[in-house]
C-alpha cells in the first residue's frame, strides 16, 4: 500500500447466486427486463426512456431502492426470449448459459423463470495512485490494470492491456537506468517467515470463516452501495475485529490453502480501505449517503487517498486538478440527482440535510 | 458441488483442466495419471474444465459448495 485512491467506485448488476461477471449487456440487449418480487419492471419508473438500458450506477441505485421499500428479491426476466435469441446468447455468452442450463434456469431453449440479480460494488476497488507512466508513488514501483486505481484504469481488459503495455515500458526503463538493486536479507527473511506463518501453525481459524465474515460485513446492498455512516462504522468495527483478532490466527493446511489465507488477508484490508474512504466522503457523488445526500462541489472535487502509516491505514485529499481540465464545473452544493429523483418519486424525503425514508 | 465429475475413464491425463482451472481445484495423479477434484469447496463453477477438457470427461453445476452472501 504505496497509495490507494478511491470513492467513486464503479457498480454493476448481476445474477445474485451465480459467479457469471460478463452478459449484461447481452442479456439486456436481447430484450432482458428487470422485475422486483411483485413482478413490476420497475425501471420503467425510475427511467422510462432507458429502462434496463440506464447506466450500471443508475441500475444499481434503483435495486437499492427497490429493496428499501420492500421489494426484494429482483430478478432478470428472459423467459419472454425466442429460442433463436436464447442460441445467440448461447454462442456470446457459452460459460454463462451452460451454468444457466445446468441448473434448470434454460431448457428446451427456453429461460425456465426470472433469474434473481443483485447490485455489486465489486468491481470498485482501490489501488496504486500512478502518473501516466503507471509509477506508484514508492520510486520503482509500477502497476497497470486492476492494480492501478480506478481514475487511472477503470475496469476491463482493454485497459488492463494498454496500460500493461505502458506500465512495462516503464518499468524496463527504470530497470535499465538504475544501478543493480541491494537486497536486505534481513527483511527478506522477515518477509518470507511472515508469509508462510499461517502453514507453520498446528491450529487457528480456516480462511473460509475469515472470508465469510468479511462478506457479511461488507455485501449487503446498504453498506457500501446505499451508504449511512452508523452502518459502514457497524461495518468497519467488524472488519477491524477480523483484521485484529482472526487475521494473526490464519491457519493454511497446505500452500493451496496458504494462497487463500493471503487472499482473505488481502481482502480484508481492502474492505477497511472502501469502508474508511466511503466514510470520509461526506456527500454523495457516484455511491448515495443517506446521512450526506448533497453532491458537494464546494468541497468534495477532492480525491481520498489512504497511505500506510505504522502499518495501519491514514487518509489524505488531493484536490482534483480541476484548472487543467478543460469544463469548468460550479462550485455548488446541490442534492444529488439520484436522491431528487427519489424524491419526486415520493420515496424519500430530506429532512435536516438528511433522508427519511417515506 | 460447482464440479461433480471427472470420469476416469475416459480421462488421458493431458493436464488442461490442472492447467486452466483459476481456482487451482483440480490435480493429476502422479501414478495414474489421471485428473481429481482436490479442493472441491473453491471451485466457482466457471464450466472452464468442462468446456476445455478435450475428452469430455468433466461434469459441472452452476452451484457453490461455500455459501453466497447476498445483497439482501
Ligand atoms: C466475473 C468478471 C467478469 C468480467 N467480464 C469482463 C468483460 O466481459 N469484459 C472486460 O473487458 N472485462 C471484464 N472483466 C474485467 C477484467 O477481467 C479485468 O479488468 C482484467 O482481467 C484485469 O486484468 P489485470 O491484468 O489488471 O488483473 P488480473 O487479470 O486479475 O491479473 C492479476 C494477476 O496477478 C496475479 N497475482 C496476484 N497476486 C500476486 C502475487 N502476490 N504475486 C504474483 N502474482 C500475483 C494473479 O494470479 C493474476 O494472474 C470481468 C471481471 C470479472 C471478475
Ligand atoms: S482435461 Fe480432461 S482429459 Fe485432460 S486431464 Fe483433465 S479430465 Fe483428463
Ligand atoms: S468449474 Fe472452474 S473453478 Fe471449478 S474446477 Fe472447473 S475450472 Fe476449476
Amino acid at each position: 500500500m504505496s497509495g490507494a485512491d478511491n470513492n467513486d467506485a464503479p457498480t454493476n448488476v448481476m445474477p445474485a447466486r451465480y459467479d457469471i461477471g460478463p452478459g449484461m449487456n447481452k442479456f439486456v440487449g436481447e430484450g432482458g427486463r428487470l422485475i422486483n418480487a411483485k413482478g413490476e419492471r420497475f425501471m420503467e419508473k425510475y427511467n422510462p426512456t432507458l429502462k434496463e438500458r440506464a447506466g450500471l450506477r443508475f441500475l444499481a441505485f434503483a435495486f437499492c431502492l427497490e429493496a428499501q421499500q420492500g421489494n426484494a428479491p429482483l430478478f432478470m426476466d428472459m423467459t419472454h426470449l425466442t429460442p433463436e435469441q436464447i442460441r445467440r446468447l448461447k454462442d456470446v455468452l457459452p460459460l454463462a448459459m451452460k451454468m444457466f442450463e445446468s441448473v434448470g434456469l434454460v431448457a428446451n431453449e427456453r429461460f425456465t423463470q426470472p433469474v434473481e440479480w443483485m447490485p455489486m460494488a465489486t468491481l470498485g476497488r482501490p489501488g496504486l495512485v500512478v502518473n501516466r507512466r503507471f509509477e506508484a508513488t514508492l520510486q520503482g514501483l509500477f502497476a497497470c490494470g486492476e492494480a492501478c486505481s480506478p481514475q487511472a484504469v477503470p475496469t476491463g481488459l482493454a485497459s488492463a492491456a494498454t496500460s500493461g503495455a505502458t506500465a512495462g515500458k516503464s518499468a524496463a526503463e527504470f530497470a535499465c537506468s538504475g544501478a543493480s538493486p541491494s537486497l536486505d536479507e534481513e527483511q527478506v527473511k522477515q518477509l518470507r517467515e511472515e508469509a508462510y506463518k499461517p502453514l507453520q501453525r498446528s491450529y487457528g481459524i480456516e480462511p473460509d470463516q475469515i472470508l465469510l465474515a468479511i462478506q457479511e460485513a461488507v455485501i449487503p446492498y446498504n453498506v457500501l452501495l446505499l451508504r449511512h455512516g452508523e452502518r459502514m462504522r457497524r461495518a468497519l468495527q467488524a472488519v477491524e475485529d477480523i483484521r485484529d483478532n482472526q487475521l494473526p490466527m490464519l491457519r493454511a493446511y497446505d500452500p493451496h490453502y496458504l494462497r487463500i489465507a493471503h487472499e482473505v488477508r488481502n481482502l480484508a484490508l481492502v474492505a477497511e480501505l472502501h469502508l474508511r474512504m466511503a466514510l470520509a466522503r461526506t456527500e454523495s457523488r457516484v455511491l448515495l449517503r443517506e446521512d450526506f445526500p448533497y453532491e458537494d462541489n464546494e468541497n468534495w472535487l477532492k480525491w481520498v487517498v489512504a497511505r500506510q502509516d505504522n502499518g495501519r491505514v491514514k487518509l489524505i485529499t488531493r484536490d482534483v486538478p480541476l484548472q487543467s481540465y478543460p469544463y469548468q464545473v460550479e462550485r455548488t452544493k446541490n442534492l444529488n440527482h439520484m436522491w431528487q429523483l427519489a424524491q419526486k418519486l415520493g420515496i424519500v424525503n430530506v429532512e435536516k440535510g438528511e433522508i427519511q425514508w417515506a | 458441488m460447482g464440479i461433480r465429475h471427472i470420469d476416469v475413464r475416459l480421462c488421458n491425463g493431458c493436464n488442461i483442466c490442472v492447467d486452466i482451472c483459476p481456482l487451482d481445484v483440480l490435480r493429476l495423479d502422479g501414478i495414474t495419471r489421471k485428473a481429481y477434484i482436490a479442493y472441491l469447496r473453491d471451485c466457482q463453477s466457471c464450466f472452464l474444465c468442462q468446456s476445455e477438457c478435450p475428452q469430455d470427461a468433466i461434469r459441472c453445476v452452476a452451484v457453490h459448495e461455500r455459501r453466497m452472501v447476498k445483497a439482501w
